[in-house]
Order: structure tokens, then C-alpha cells, then sequence
């Protein structure tokens, strides 16, 4: 789960209930308002009609006529009072002869008449057992607080829309360092940039010099690493030199293949030993034509003396993620091997990008080579230095980094030209 | 010609030096990079044997320095490290070619040869002059119409010298200088001896006298 999608749910959840609480609360309070103004009204009421109350000649007690309010006097004005006089009941105009529920005790009541209107209907006792209900309907109110709940109820989900709409605004532009982050670690797996930059916001900026620091330790290690298998291979391979240009090894044959054994696998190991690491595929981006570039610079004048003419198709620009020893080395070999077998013409190949990996295809002119054993030698555990005299060690130290980075390496024929041709797949690197 | 080695491990040195003089090249070695600097700035080498792992100052920066200053003469890298990121630096620097550690002595001496020819401007294949080719595996020279004669060692170097400038004239001094290197303690007359036993070999007319001057290897002249 996201961070935004995780704080989008939780405030998106305490704002619904925010609203919930708030709607039911403000939805209560009208009703109780008029209904407790309308209570206070039944109140002084019932006083006023109790006042009004006085015994006549036969010692009768009776309304006085002229003190009722004339709303009671309308017919259907909402508005009721009954008397319980002893065994008498008097009613008020308006009630058109409808009794009013009686309730058990006295107070205010919610009642209904018997068509179902409602009521609220406060009882008052008199003295000697007589009753005053007094009522007013209740219906016009609740059409009323109908009308306001529904519209209420519409502007509220509105504002709940807006608030939305506002905290994924905000969400999105709170979290945007992170984005920005994102994508130049993005940046940094396809080698567009070596460090992430330093970020706007205080709280990343620990975590990013973290990992930049992190980054250079890495990058020096491996520096270091190399510096000190250089250093080792040039301690052995001095001496190794002495040894070889001696009369002695020239004399003698014998020796002299032993020493050329010995040479080989002082550098076989000391490739392995370089590029076997895990280094290797913590890689980050380089510009795989630029590369290119260098290394056809050193190989004109390598083969210079030959005149081999090299030509590269490779687009201006090429992020591959390795590292760029690694693919100096792998081209490096094939090239060189490539130009060691050619009449007069390599032709190298570079395709492919970030998210497709990297694919090289290096043809020569040369006489080619078996083609078969070649694709065939590594399955049976087999180097190709061992099996084909010549094309060599440059294609096994190819085969080693390929393999290292989990590509592919394939052998064929050269079409247009006639000779070998190898063809190396590097996929897009494992996230 | 004359070859500087800069190499500090003595022996190799010492090995490398004989391999090359062998060869026909008058050697002088450099043990360490401040060494090598100065004497490469002598101006008496016709191309360096550079050795990258120097003590004192590192045969790279050296190298950047004598391009840097616009120093030109042809380097050869001979060093132990092989990788090919490490080749590329090298080149940067300014390198006209790369050998690496171990490596073989034949192997280090086509690669030495082609870059004198290449550094003059000559095409690759054997050294000819006119009618004369010369043989650098076996140290003769070929007539167009002829047998091969048979030279000797100071014979070689000379006419090599003399082949690889035709038709100039090069002065005693600056012959003496590029024959021998600093060991050697060559009498006042050598080089008349030598020049005159060339001559017997490919005829008077060849190699001219200028008075004063020095000698002049004539491309067009000398029937045996």
C-alpha cells in the first residue's frame, strides 16, 4: 500500500466521520429548538386558559369566552385545547370535534390524532381533577425540517466532495519530494546521473545523504578493489616478464610453456577475481556509446600497423546499467579478438537502452571458426580457450562478464562480411 | 635508433636492453619516472619503452607531461596492467601503443618497428628505400635484382638509420648519438669505418660524403 493511498484512506475516513457526527448534531438541533419555543408557548398557553377559568351563577365552571385566542377558535389552525371538567368536555373550535389522546401523566407529550397528525401536547392538572390538554400539530414543522435536512444534507456531501478533493491536492503536493526522489533513483539506475540530488525538503535530506554516501563508499571500494588486484597483478606479472625474456626460457621449450601457462592463469584469475564480485550487478548507469567510442580510439592504434578499418552503427547515446570496466572489458575482448581474426574489417554494432538492456553484434572478415562448438562449449563445462586455439581467452573473458551480468552470448556466422560474428544480449538489469 | 627503456625492474631491464640491441637499437634504460623525463627531454630517442608502475613518478604523468609540453616522440606503454579501461587511460595520456605484461620479446619488437614506421610516416612491411629492402628478422639488405648481403650488427643499425632518412643529410653527430647509447665507448673513427664498409657492400655511390656535414643515403644511386 502507497503512502498516499494510506493517508488518503485515514484522513478520508476521520473527515466521514467528522461529517457524520457533525450532520447528526446539527440535524437534532432545529427540532429541539422549536420544539422547546413551542413547549414554552403551549405553556403560557394552558396558564393563560387556566386563568380565564371562573364559576358562573349555578356554580358551573366555565371559559370565558372573550380570553381564548382566536387561533383556537379557527377551525383547523393546528392549534387544540380539551377541557375535562368533572364528566364535561370542552373542545376548542378548531379541533372539529376531535377528542385529543389523553397521555398518563402530566407534561409534554408526542401524541397523534386519530387521522395521524402529529402532536405535541402538554397536560396540565388542575385543581378538583380536572384536565387541560393543549396541543399544537406538528406537521408544518416537519415539513419544514424535511426541507432543510435534504438540503443540508446536499451541502454537506458537497463540502465532504471539496475537502476530498482538497486533501489529495495536498496529499499529492506534500508527498511530491518523494516522487521527485523516485524518479531520480530512476534516473540513477539508467546512469543519467552518479548521486541523488539534495532534496527541498529537511526530513530526506539525512536519507539522501545517507545513500550518497553510501553510493561513494561503494564506488571507492570497488575503486580500491581494482587498484589493489592491479597492483597484485603487476607485483606477478614483473617477474613473470623477467622469466619469459630470459635466455634460459627462450632455450627451452619446456619452460617456456610452463611459463605461458603459468601467465594465463595468473590472468584468467585475476579476471575472475575483478569482475566476479557482487559489484557487479549493483551497478549503476553508464553511456554505452561513449565507451564505445573510447575503446575504437585505443583499438586504430592498436592495430594500426594492420590497417584493420573498424566501423561502429551505435546511437549517440546509450544508458546501459553496468559497470563501465566491465563493459570496457567485455567489448574490449571481443573487439580485440574480432581484429586479431579480420583481413581488413570489424564492424561492431551497439543497440538496445535502458529498459531493454544492451545488444552488440562484432563481425570480422577473418576465416571465422566453428561456430557450433563455440555456442556448444560452455555446456559441457568446457572453456573456449581449451577447445579453440586462438579465439581464445578474449571470447572467454567475453563469455565471463556476460554470464556475470545474465546475458546471453551467441556465435555464427558473419553474413555480409564472412567471418565470425558474435552477438552478446544484456537484459535491462533485475530491480 | 636509439630507444629509451623505463623500466625499474632491473632485471627486466637488463634482459629487455639485450633483446633490443639485438635488434639493432641502442638502448638506454630509466629506472624511475624523474629519469625517464629527463632523458626522453634530451631529445636523443627516437621512441620510448614506457613502463607505467614507475617509482618516483608514475609513468602516466609523465607521459601527460611530455604531450602536455608537446614532446611527440613515439611511446609504447609496456606495462602489467591488462585491463581494457586501463588501455584506454593509457592512450588518453597520449600513447601510440600498448603491450602488456608478460609479453613476448618478437612480439615487442614488431610492435616497436611499426611505430617508428608509423611515426615517420612509412607505410607498414619491410623498410625500402628505392632498390634496396632491408631484412629486419634477418639483418640483410636485398637489391631489387640481386642476392642478400649479409650485415653486421653496427652495419645494420647504420644503414637503418640511413634508410629511414634518404636523401638527407644527417651530421656525425647526430648519427654517433643515435647508435650508440650512453654505455658504449665508441673510437673517434668508427663511423668512417663503418660508412666505408657499407659502401663496399652496396657501392661508392650510395652513401655521399658532404664535407663539413655529414653523409647523405642517395635512394636513386649505387650500382654494385
Amino acid at each position: 500500500m502507497s503512502l498516499h493511498a494510506r493517508l488518503a484512506l485515514w484522513l478520508g475516513l476521520s473527515l466521514a466521520l467528522l461529517f457524520l457526527l457533525h450532520g447528526l448534531v446539527t440535524e437534532r438541533a432545529p427540532r429541539i429548538t422549536t420544539e422547546d419555543y413551542i413547549a414554552t408557548r403551549l405553556e403560557h398557553d394552558a396558564e393563560w386558559l387556566a386563568g380565564s377559568l371562573h364559576a358562573t351563577e349555578d356554580g358551573r365552571v366555565e371559559l370565558d369566552r372573550a380570553w381564548i385566542p382566536p387561533i383556537y377558535q379557527r377551525p383547523g389552525s393546528g392549534h387544540y385545547y380539551l377541557l375535562r371538567l368533572g364528566e364535561r368536555l370542552l373542545l376548542s373550535a378548531s379541533s372539529e370535534g376531535r377528542a385529543l389522546p389523553l397521555p398518563p401523566s402530566e407534561g409534554l407529550h408526542h401524541e397523534r390524532l386519530p387521522d395521524g397528525t402529529p402532536l405535541l401536547l402538554l397536560r396540565h392538572d388542575l385543581p378538583d381533577g380536572d384536565i387541560l390538554l393543549i396541543a399544537e400539530g406538528l406537521g408544518e414543522l416537519n415539513a419544514h425540517l424535511s426541507i432543510f435536512r435534504g438540503r443540508f444534507i446536499l451541502i454537506s456531501l458537497a463540502l465532504f466532495a471539496l475537502l476530498l478533493a482538497a486533501q489529495f491536492l495536498l496529499l499529492r503536493w506534500a508527498l511530491r519530494p518523494l516522487r521527485e526522489l523516485r524518479e531520480a533513483t530512476e534516473r540513477l539506475g539508467r546512469g543519467e546521473i552518479e548521486r541523488l540530488p539534495e532534496p527541498h525538503l529537511r526530513e530526506l535530506r539525512p536519507l539522501v545523504a545517507g545513500f550518497n554516501g553510501l553510493l561513494a563508499q561503494q564506488a571507492e571500494r570497488l575503486r580500491r578493489a581494482r587498484h589493489g588486484l592491479a597492483d597484485l597483478a603487476h607485483a606477478l606479472k614483473t617477474p613473470l616478464s623477467v622469466l619469459l625474456a630470459s635466455p634460459s626460457a627462450q632455450a627451452d621449450p619446456i619452460t617456456r610453456q610452463a611459463l605461458e601457462r603459468i601467465e594465463g592463469i595468473t590472468q584468467r584469475e585475476l579476471r575472475r577475481a575483478r569482475w566476479g564480485s557482487e559489484e557487479a550487478r549493483q551497478a549503476v548507469g553508464i553511456d554505452a556509446a561513449a565507451a564505445l567510442d573510447d575503446l575504437l580510439m585505443a583499438m586504430r592504434r592498436i592495430h594500426a600497423a594492420r590497417a584493420i578499418a573498424f566501423e561502429a552503427h551505435a546511437p549517440a547515446s546509450l544508458p546501459v546499467r553496468m559497470e563501465r570496466e566491465d563493459l570496457l572489458e567485455l567489448l574490449g575482448n571481443l573487439l580485440d579478438n574480432a581484429a586479431k581474426w579480420a583481413r581488413s574489417r570489424v564492424r561492431v554494432t551497439l543497440s538496445g537502452g535502458a529498459g531493454e538492456g544492451l545488444v552488440a553484434v562484432i563481425e570480422d572478415d577473418g576465416p571465422g571458426a566453428e561456430v557450433e562448438r563455440l555456442n556448444h562449449a560452455h555446456r559441457r563445462g568446457q572453456r573456449l580457450d581449451e577447445q579453440t586455439p586462438g579465439h581464445g581467452l578474449g571470447l572467454t573473458i567475453g563469455r565471463e562478464i556476460v554470464a556475470a551480468y545474465g546475458g546471453q552470448l551467441h556465435f555464427e556466422r558473419a553474413t555480409g562480411l564472412g567471418g565470425l560474428k558474435v552477438s552478446v544480449e544484456l537484459p535491462p538489469r533485475v530491480e | 635508433m636509439r630507444i629509451l627503456l623505463a623500466e625499474d625492474d632491473s632485471t627486466l631491464a637488463r634482459l629487455l636492453r639485450d633483446t633490443l640491441r639485438g635488434a639493432g637499437y641502442a638502448v638506454d634504460i630509466a629506472p624511475d619516472g624523474i629519469e625517464a623525463d629527463f632523458l626522453a627531454r634530451e631529445g636523443l630517442f627516437d621512441a620510448v619503452i614506457l613502463d607505467l608502475g614507475l617509482p618516483r613518478r608514475p609513468g602516466l604523468d609523465v607521459l601527460r607531461d611530455w604531450r602536455a609540453t608537446g614532446l611527440d616522440l613515439p611511446v609504447l606503454i609496456l606495462t602489467a596492467r591488462d585491463a581494457w579501461h586501463e588501455k584506454i587511460e593509457g592512450f588518453r595520456a597520449g600513447a601510440d601503443d600498448y603491450l602488456t605484461k608478460p609479453f613476448h620479446a618478437e612480439e615487442l619488437l614488431a610492435r616497436l618497428s611499426a611505430l617508428l614506421r608509423r611515426a615517420r610516416g612509412q607505410a607498414p612491411g619491410p623498410l625500402s628505400v628505392g632498390r634496396w629492402r632491408l631484412d629486419e628478422a634477418s639483418q640483410e639488405i636485398r637489391p631489387a635484382d640481386g642476392p642478400p648481403v649479409a650485415l653486421t650488427h653496427f652495419e645494420y643499425r647504420l644503414l637503418r638509420l640511413f634508410l629511414l632518412h634518404p636523401d638527407r643529410v644527417l651530421s656525425r653527430a647526430w648519427l654517433e648519438e643515435r647508435l650508440y647509447d650512453e654505455s658504449h665507448e665508441g673510437g673517434s673513427n668508427v663511423l668512417e669505418v663503418l660508412v666505408n664498409r657499407l659502401r663496399g657492400k652496396l657501392g661508392r655511390e650510395t652513401i655521399q660524403t658532404r664535407r663539413g656535414q655529414g653523409y647523405l643515403f642517395a635512394s636513386g644511386a649505387g650500382q654494385p
